[in-house]
């Protein structure tokens, strides 16, 4: 394009829109109650009261469509997010015991007083932890332990949780169940355990995450089976090799099912935690034990 | 940096684990906003997933995945995304205004509830109706268009 094409276009450009380039005149919205007429080329005033949506994107970033605005929104909660540098610092500053484990910078206690606390504080925490790994494992792998329940708890699980039952959902969504269950299914497993993790069940997330995987991977299968299928099409239909290889192919699904590596590794951790329990046991008896027995044997040795 | 899988699991988002501040996040949803604004809306999406999976608890940008899922013609998708989002920000205008949309969006004909979802929706955009942001306008634009 030549420049003398380009010259005419800069004047529209540098059209003062606002009412600030000129300030003698008046501002558009009382220009707009004087009976002008109301079509295109009328103040944006008269035209946004009778087409709003169309005026809508009119001096905005983004005209069409409307979009939910992060300014409009203001500073939110930040849930979620990281802490700024101020507060990583101040929660890094802070090298004195506090909280739970207080007891052990405190003067006025004895040790074997300190001991049996922190023994107390470990068998909670590991306490707790074992519960989480329970919940865990019951959220993956369930009472029977299929992934049929697995899957359809999950679904159940989150789509419950989007819309609670009992509220107007039940009204709204009726029959709607099986079109939103096949969307949960198509958004995959970062995305599921996101969405479990946003309705507030985040027990769930590696379940979910686990479940689009082995989803995407039936999927990948069935489109492979589908390839194989489509060649030998009607040979494979009277023969009997292929009646035999087909459950072939579903066997190690049924395998990962019953006794996984997955749900052994997760059985394993449990057991890790309750030896570890059991040890702190032991060491905190053995040492109370020894601090006994030497305060003993000094009475022994008064007498 | 490679994120704690037990912290993960402790409840702790991506983004707080790696880091990923607020402000990042919001950059982040303004890139996608523009790019669903130019009509890329698959790149758009693309983004905006990325962004629920680092923060869950965005409860808007949950809201633009939903709005973005509805344009791109997934109503049920959307549907999911704006139900998240109004779990997260109940209360949020514009979550709400989004939570509208993506129930007039499902068509009228699937399943039984057609004409409660149509009810339910205008009786979201009356209660949103009234100030003079732009929810109010897109509010007041949609009832107007559904009619008496």
């Amino acid at each position: 394009m030549s420049t003398a094409q380009a010259t005419p276009v800069a004047p529209r450009l540098t059209i003062p829109l606002g009412d600030a380039a000129e300030p003698d005149r008046t501002p558009a919205s009382t220009r707009s109650s004087g009976g002008s007429p109301a079509g295109l080329e009328g103040s944006p005033g008269a035209a946004a009261a009778l087409l709003p949506w169309f005026t809508e994107g009119i001096g905005a970033p983004t005209p069409t469509p409307w979009l939910v605005s992060l300014s409009a929104a203001g500073k939110g909660s930040g849930a979620g997010y990281a802490g700024g540098a101020s507060t990583a610092a101040a929660s890094s500053s802070g090298a004195r015991a506090t909280g739970e484990w207080a007891f052990l910078s405190d003067p006025s206690l004895s040790v074997e007083e300190k001991l049996s606390r922190f023994m107390i504080a470990v068998q909670k925490r590991i306490g707790d932890e074992l519960t989480d790994k329970m919940n865990d494992y019951r959220a993956k792998y369930g009472e029977g332990g299929t992934e049929t329940k697995e899957s359809g708890g999950i679904l159940g699980s989150i789509l419950g949780a989007i819309f609670p039952s009992g509220g107007i959902f039940d009204k709204v969504l009726g029959g709607l169940e099986d079109l939103l269950g096949g969307a949960l299914k198509s958004l995959g497993g970062p995305l599921l355990a996101a969405l479990a993790t946003a309705v507030g069940l985040p027990v769930l997330a590696p379940a979910a995450l686990k479940f689009g995987e082995s989803l995407g991977g039936a999927l990948a299968g069935l489109l492979t089976g589908e390839k194989a299928k489509s060649t030998p099409s009607k040979t494979t239909t009277t023969s009997k090799p292929t009646t035999t290889s087909t459950p072939k192919t579903t066997n190690p699904a049924k395998k990962g099912e019953a006794g996984s590596p997955d749900e052994r590794l997760e059985m394993l951790e449990i057991q890790r935690l309750v030896e570890k329990q059991d040890q702190m046991f032991t060491l905190v008896s053995n040492l109370l034990k020894s601090i006994h027995d030497t305060s003993m044997v000094a009475i022994q040795n008064v007498r | 940096m490679i994120p704690n899988v037990d912290e993960l699991k402790a409840g702790r988002t991506l983004a707080e684990v790696q880091g990923f501040t607020e402000e990042l996040g919001a950059a982040v949803a303004s890139l996608a906003s523009r790019e669903a604004g130019c009509g890329d809306l698959e790149v758009a999406r693309g983004i905006l997933e990325g962004l629920v999976v680092t923060n869950p608890r965005d409860a808007l940008a949950w809201a633009l995945l939903s709005q973005v899922e509805r344009l791109r013609g997934d109503p049920f998708t959307a549907l999911l995304c704006a139900g998240a989002a109004a779990q997260l920000s109940p209360e949020d205008r514009q979550v709400r205004l989004v939570r509208a949309e993506a129930l007039l969006a499902v068509p009228s004909e699937a399943g039984v509830g057609g004409a409660t979802r149509r009810e339910v929706a205008r009786g979201d955009l009356e209660s949103l109706q009234s100030g003079t942001d732009g929810v109010a306008r897109r509010a007041g634009a949609l009832l107007r268009a559904l009619g008496p």
